[in-house]
């Protein structure tokens, strides 16, 4: 059962189209690994078992018909992240104000899984309304590190990283609003794509701040990463955030050859903020690709260090906004009690409201806005440069929990490593580049030029093949 | 952040917030305040504001009719409905 579980998605997705094994099977050996360890992660807000097991049938009666042959998904078991709609299972992101909101509908990218095939098996926690980067705020508990249990996932998106890392699933959907799918990624040894802005719909998903939120994937490696992507990516007319005619080739993602490549440092993610065993991990990895005939060179892109204040002023802005639906009326609690709201959500909705009342809109808000455009300039005239660029996902090895309890606010050091993706709207992916000194991961972030996922995740690919080769 | 300023803060937001929270939050709006000074100097002279990482066009789509939601379903994640409709509290109070 268990080398089943350790083998990647697309090439269970192969075996399943070519008859070698039965969906049904494949989703039973699922649950039971999810029950086995489920006690010990907490990776699930839900799980659905039966509906998983109705949809497995139907799938593989479309397989028996020689249907869904394109896609490099099908029958795979996947875990959503519960910010995300699903119809007729509770989405709640991890609110006690939307724990019994069931939607009428399916997000766009639910509608997608399901045309390729996949298996929706449940929802994954989080922090409350994505809010956080520990997965600790969650109304329905904190989720644990599948590496150790006495250690953090990170967060927002713990559920779906701890899920991956655990063989509880093969592919999981997460949201990244300033690093939400790439920290938990990296604390859980995990892959995590947050795509362009505009690349994948956010109808469906339970906004946090709009201008930032991303919906991304999360996976056991790059090859299960693109696979999903394709799945999801392109326009949708009901986000109207997105870029019509948009293309991917996954040839040229998952192509191992990056002779030529510029890869820019910015000195500013390796300073004297940088845990001296990440550096040296983030070293290692970018001679890797020096190897396989990258050009390097390291730069000073100051910008980064007004990433973190800019990245909370708006996002905090934003979601104060985003909240302001949640009245209680046509779904969910009223906010209004605050008994059904933690302080996390509550501090953040606060903040929001501060730097846009009258007196602080110009001085602050619009000030924020301003260092975006100045972030964003910068950014691209790093792109003219360089195809990617290059630095650890976060600056601090993983915390055990009594660690996190005693300084809960020191994770949010790593916005200024993660956020500017999201300022800027690039593409960034982390992958896992080796392990700290008490054996938990660490993570590598490549991020590219905005609707260029392909430089990035040839990459991160390129990486990953030259370490399974040199194992 | 005093006291006074948390509270008409919190009375704009419309969000209660008990003794400890209130404490514990007019501490990490304070770091927060702290954090966010270093850019009010910074030189952003004829920029633009930039409130989305697209430059968007407006675009139409067809005004195709298409089936609608079922009423009732729509109504099922109510807290308060009355026969067909949304059940609001009292907004003038007496």
């Amino acid at each position: 059962m268990n080398d089943i579980l350790k083998m990647s998605a697309t090439d269970i997705s192969r075996l399943i189209k070519d008859r070698k094994i039965k969906v049904e099977e494949l989703i039973q050996i699922q649950f039971k690994r999810i029950k086995q360890v489920e006690p010990n992660i907490n990776s699930f807000i839900s799980t659905n078992e039966e509906k998983a097991m109705i949809k497995a049938r139907e799938v593989q009666e479309l397989i028996d018909q020689g249907q869904l042959r394109n896609s490099n998904i099908v029958g795979i078991p996947i875990a959503i992240k519960d910010n995300i709609c699903t119809k007729g299972i509770i989405t709640s992101a991890a609110s006690k104000t939307l724990s019994n909101y069931k939607p009428i509908y399916d997000a766009t990218v639910i509608n997608k899984l399901n045309d390729a095939g996949a298996i929706i098996i449940g929802k994954t926690n989080l922090d409350e309304f994505a809010m956080g980067g520990s997965t600790t705020t969650s109304y329905y508990g904190a989720s644990r590190n599948p590496v150790n249990n006495d250690y953090i996932t990170g967060g927002s998106s713990g559920g779906s990283a701890a899920a991956i890392a655990a063989d509880q699933t093969f592919l999981s959907l997460a949201t990244d609003t300033g690093g939400s799918i790439r920290q938990p990624a990296s604390y859980c040894g995990v892959v995590g794509l947050k795509p362009s802005y505009g690349r994948v719909s956010r109808y469906g998903m339970i906004p946090f701040a709009s201008s930032l939120d991303q919906i991304g994937t999360i996976t056991k490696n790059v090859s299960d990463t693109v696979a999903l992507f394709d799945a999801i990516y392109g326009n949708d007319g009901k986000d109207s955030n997105m870029i019509t005619n948009q293309t991917f080739s996954m040839n040229k993602a998952l192509a191992s050859d990056i002779k030529g490549l510029r890869i820019g440092i910015p000195i500013e993610f390796m300073d004297e903020g940088l845990d001296q065993e990440i550096r040296d991990k983030v070293n290692d990895s970018v001679e890797v690709l020096q190897e396989r005939g990258a050009i390097v060179e390291e730069f000073h892109l100051d910008i980064l260090n007004y990433i973190k204040p800019v990245y909370y002023i708006i996002a905090c802005a934003e979601s104060s906004s985003n909240m302001g639906k949640f009245d209680g009326i046509r779904y969910g609690k009223d906010l209004a009690n605050g008994e059904d709201l933690g302080l996390e959500v509550k501090l953040r909705t606060l903040f929001g409201i501060y730097v846009l009342t009258k007196d602080n809109y110009y001085q602050i808000y619009e000030q924020a806005l301003k260092v975006r455009r100045l972030i964003k300039n910068n950014i691209d005239n790093a792109f003219t440069k360089y195809d990617v660029l290059i630095g650890p996902t976060v600056p601090n090895i993983v915390p055990n929990f009594r660690e996190f309890e005693k300084d809960p606010y020191n994770i949010n050091t790593s916005t200024k490593y993660t956020a500017a993706a999201n300022l800027a709207g690039i593409p960034a992916i982390s992958i896992p580049c080796g392990i700290d000194r008490r054996g938990l991961p660490i993570g590598l972030q490549i991020m590219g030029k905005s609707f260029c996922e392909e430089d990035v995740l040839r990459v991160a690919y390129t990486y990953e093949q030259a370490i399974k080769k040199n194992r | 952040m005093t006291s006074e300023e948390f509270d008409e803060l919190a009375l704009k937001s419309k969000i209660k917030f008990s003794d400890e929270e209130k404490n514990k939050a007019i501490f990490l709006l304070d770091n927060m305040l702290y954090d966010i000074q270093s850019i009010e100097n910074l030189d952003t002279e004829g920029l633009d504001i930039m409130v989305t990482p697209l430059q968007l066009e407006n675009v139409f789509r067809d005004d195709n009719a298409n089936e609608s939601y079922k009423q009732k379903e729509i109504l099922n994640n109510a807290s308060n409905i009355n026969g067909d409709y949304f059940s609001i509290p009292k907004v003038i109070k007496d």
